[in-house]
């Protein structure tokens, strides 16, 4: 008796460290695209840490990497773009555990056998890229049979994962033209979990629909990670969208990942002066009627970064060592602090890269 | 307020497409819609709605790009399909255009230069190339845009958000009376979208500009201010103030509207809650019987559906602080 609660607790505790154990981890991922005019150095060093069954939301204006920086970690580049350093491992399910895999390190034949099984991949726009005469239930068991299920078991699971998605079953035997676009992008998003994948990185899911369909979207989504314990990825731009959804999220800022945070210490206390300039720039019903100050200036191209921190040039903050160096991104020791005159608290888990937190010179400054 | 002749004016505008020789399905993109600006005061007017909701068919109306099949576009009181062809120019002056696609309106082979110097030459508005160039420096300045980086370049040179604001320049110039912006901002980022909308403001407060913003996010309308109508379905079914409609919004669609707009504060989500009305749509492609239009378009899906709903069309009902195109108002209606 006793032993058999011996056992289920060290096993629990196998599960919680298995649990706590990151599903992805991105480091230092870079994709380049060749030209003549030397190389567009679209994402420029990322890193972060996605971990199990969590919400992870990617943010940042258009242009600044998101997708390209999603389509490096699925090995989805393809030339004249390329990977000049990185590494994304991925905690690949075994027999009693599982085992970080490297995905850039992966044959293309290896690779084939993680996709869809274990990582899915929605673009963004792929609503439109349902087979126009093909019917939908077709299409999912269609996917399902190239990744190895036998035909008759796909055709059983469909009802199922339409109804996960809650979309009616009679739905698979009808035409994508027959859909509205938020049922045609829940039907993508049930053919993505067909495998009950570990992973699945969803690329503007809810853009170009309407806010009551969007709504309807992103709580399938949320509904989903419940139901089956998936890890969701969501990238947008659309910052509101984070709020309602995500644990977790990463700004990105000309190609690299700046803030990273829980997704109430994002929105509540911004570290990076960017993230701050973006929370401040979003209009809220029913708040004060008051203008909001934007962020003036233009994002920098890839083809020429600025030196240092590349928000420095728009940056109220910029200082010398700024125009520099390049700050890296940090986990910042939590609680509250001053830093250029604005109080604000740093919770548990909050990464910037930004030299006012960095820097010994800006601590002095400020008063520590 | 005396009553004057309004600026420009929509009356019962009514767009109906299809329905030629060869088919007999047609589509109603406008039904009976009427709004107007005056040149005092100015205003800005928000008009939202879902995609599909005949926004874009009316703006193209307003600027005569398209014809209604059904009343009338009236500019200072006349019709702006019978205006001679020097108060047609002052019309196209003073109602300028914004559109969604930055990319999409520029020719890709001239350099920016171009939109300005087309618009001063067709409507001759310097008499010397100094005069030219002044008067571009002070259009880009109003739209903080600084002329020494802006000028001799070529689109793909720009962002998004710089080319929507070049559009802005180029309406400034002209000095127009009322700006047509079709949903300017959706293609431009959280940060550049406050500029804009900033730009609006400023135009409105210091030049006296009339503005119709049409979008499909309900907090930039807020943002903006002013007035607000709401379109369903080619329908305008709600009006009135943007204070009041958001406040209090009278029409159940407006209800619906509001409460998805997602809230950016992780403390206020939706979490499990149930859309407040179920989003039902016949899983086949809706085909408007000519019946339907005698009903309220939105009874299918409406949580407070009665008999009536489904007899008669609603008329826009004048309540408290707006007007609701719903049956369930035709009681407290004054």
């Amino acid at each position: 008796m006793l032993e058999a609660g011996a056992a289920i607790v060290a096993s629990q505790a196998r599960q919680d460290a298995e649990d706590r154990a990151p599903l992805l981890q991105v480091e230092d991922l870079r994709v380049h695209y060749a030209s003549t005019a030397g190389p567009y150095r679209v994402v420029d060093g990322s890193t972060m840490t996605i971990n199990r069954h969590e919400l992870f939301g990617l943010a940042g204006e258009s242009g600044c990497g998101k997708s390209t920086l999603v389509e490096g970690i699925l090995r989805l580049i393809k030339p004249p773009g390329y990977v000049p350093t990185g590494r994304v491992l991925f905690s690949l399910p075994e027999a009693g555990g599982s085992r970080p895999v490297d995905l850039m390190r992966l044959s293309s034949k290896q690779l084939r056998a993680l996709r869809w099984r274990h990582i899915s991949y929605v673009p963004q726009g792929s609503m439109n890229s349902l087979n126009p005469v093909m019917r939908i239930g077709d299409q999912i068991i269609d996917g399902m049979v190239t990744h190895g299920v036998r035909a008759e078991a796909a055709r059983q699971r469909v009802p199922e994962l339409l109804e996960l998605v809650g979309l009616g079953p009679e739905l698979a035997h009808l035409f994508p033209h027959e859909l509205s676009g938020g049922m045609k992008q829940r039907a993508i998003i049930a053919a993505a979990v067909a495998l009950n994948p570990q992973l699945v990185v969803a690329d503007e899911p809810t853009t170009a629909l309407d806010v009551n369909v969007q709504r309807v979207v992103l709580q399938t989504l949320a509904h989903l990670r419940r139901a089956l314990g998936v890890a969701i990825i969501i990238v947008s731009h659309d910052l509101p969208v984070h709020a309602q959804l995500v644990d977790r999220m990463a700004i990105m800022y000309a190609g690299r990942v700046i803030e990273i945070g829980s997704v109430e210490a994002v929105f509540q206390s911004p570290l990076h002066p960017y993230t701050r300039g973006l929370v401040a720039s979003i209009p809220r019903i029913g708040g004060p009627r008051e203008r909001l100050p934007g962020i003036p200036g233009v994002a920098p191209s890839p083809l020429s970064w600025p030196s240092g921190c590349r928000f420095h040039p728009r940056c109220p903050y910029a200082m010398e060592v700024c125009r520099r160096a390049e700050p890296v991104l940090t986990e910042i020791s939590p609680g509250p602090r001053v830093v250029a005159g604005h109080p604000l608290t740093v919770s548990p888990g909050q990464s910037t890269a930004c030299h006012l937190f960095t820097s010994s010179s800006a601590e002095r400054a400020n008063g520590g | 307020m005396a009553v004057s002749t309004p600026l420009l004016e929509l009356q019962n505008g009514s767009v109906v497409f299809g329905g030629g020789a060869l088919s007999r399905i047609t589509t109603v993109a406008v039904d009976n819609v009427s709004f107007q600006f005056h040149e005092q005061p100015p205003r800005i007017l928000s008009m939202v709605g879902e995609s599909g909701s005949g926004k874009t068919t009316i703006a193209r109306c307003l600027l005569g790009l398209a014809e209604p099949t059904g009343g009338r576009v009236l500019w200072r009181g006349k019709d702006i399909c019978r205006l001679s062809s020097d108060e047609f120019r002052t019309y196209r002056r003073e109602v300028q255009a914004v559109f969604q696609d930055p990319y999409g309106i520029y020719n890709p082979y001239y350099r920016v230069d171009r939109v300005f110097d087309v618009a001063i030459r067709k409507f001759g508005l310097a008499s010397s190339p100094a005069k030219s160039r002044e008067l571009v420096f002070d259009a880009l300045r109003a739209v903080d845009l600084r002329p020494d980086d802006t000028l001799g370049r070529y689109p793909h040179q720009l962002s998004g958000g710089e080319r929507q604001r070049i559009m802005l320049a180029r309406a400034y110039l002209l000095r127009p009376k009322v700006i047509i912006a079709d949903e300017p901002i959706s293609m431009l980022d959280a940060a550049v979208r406050t500029l804009f909308m900033n730009i609006l403001l400023d135009f409105k407060e210091q030049y006296g500009v009339s503005t119709l913003f049409i979008t499909h996010d309900l907090s930039t309308a807020y943002y903006l201010g002013g007035d607000i109508l709401v379109m369903e379905h080619g329908r305008a079914i709600e009006a009135g103030s943007v204070d009041s409609v958001m406040d209090h919004p009278a029409h159940p669609y407006t209800q619906l509207l509001l409460q998805s707009v997602p809230r950016p504060d992780p403390r206020q989500r939706w979490e499990d809650a149930p859309p407040p009305i179920t989003w039902r749509r016949p899983a086949t492609v809706e085909r408007p019987a000519p019946q339907r239009r005698n009903s309220c378009l939105f009874a299918d899906r409406c949580p407070y559906v009665m008999e009536v709903c489904r007899q008669a069309r609603p008329r826009l009902f004048r309540l408290a602080d707006q007007q609701a195109a719903c049956h369930l108002h035709a009681e407290t209606a004054v």
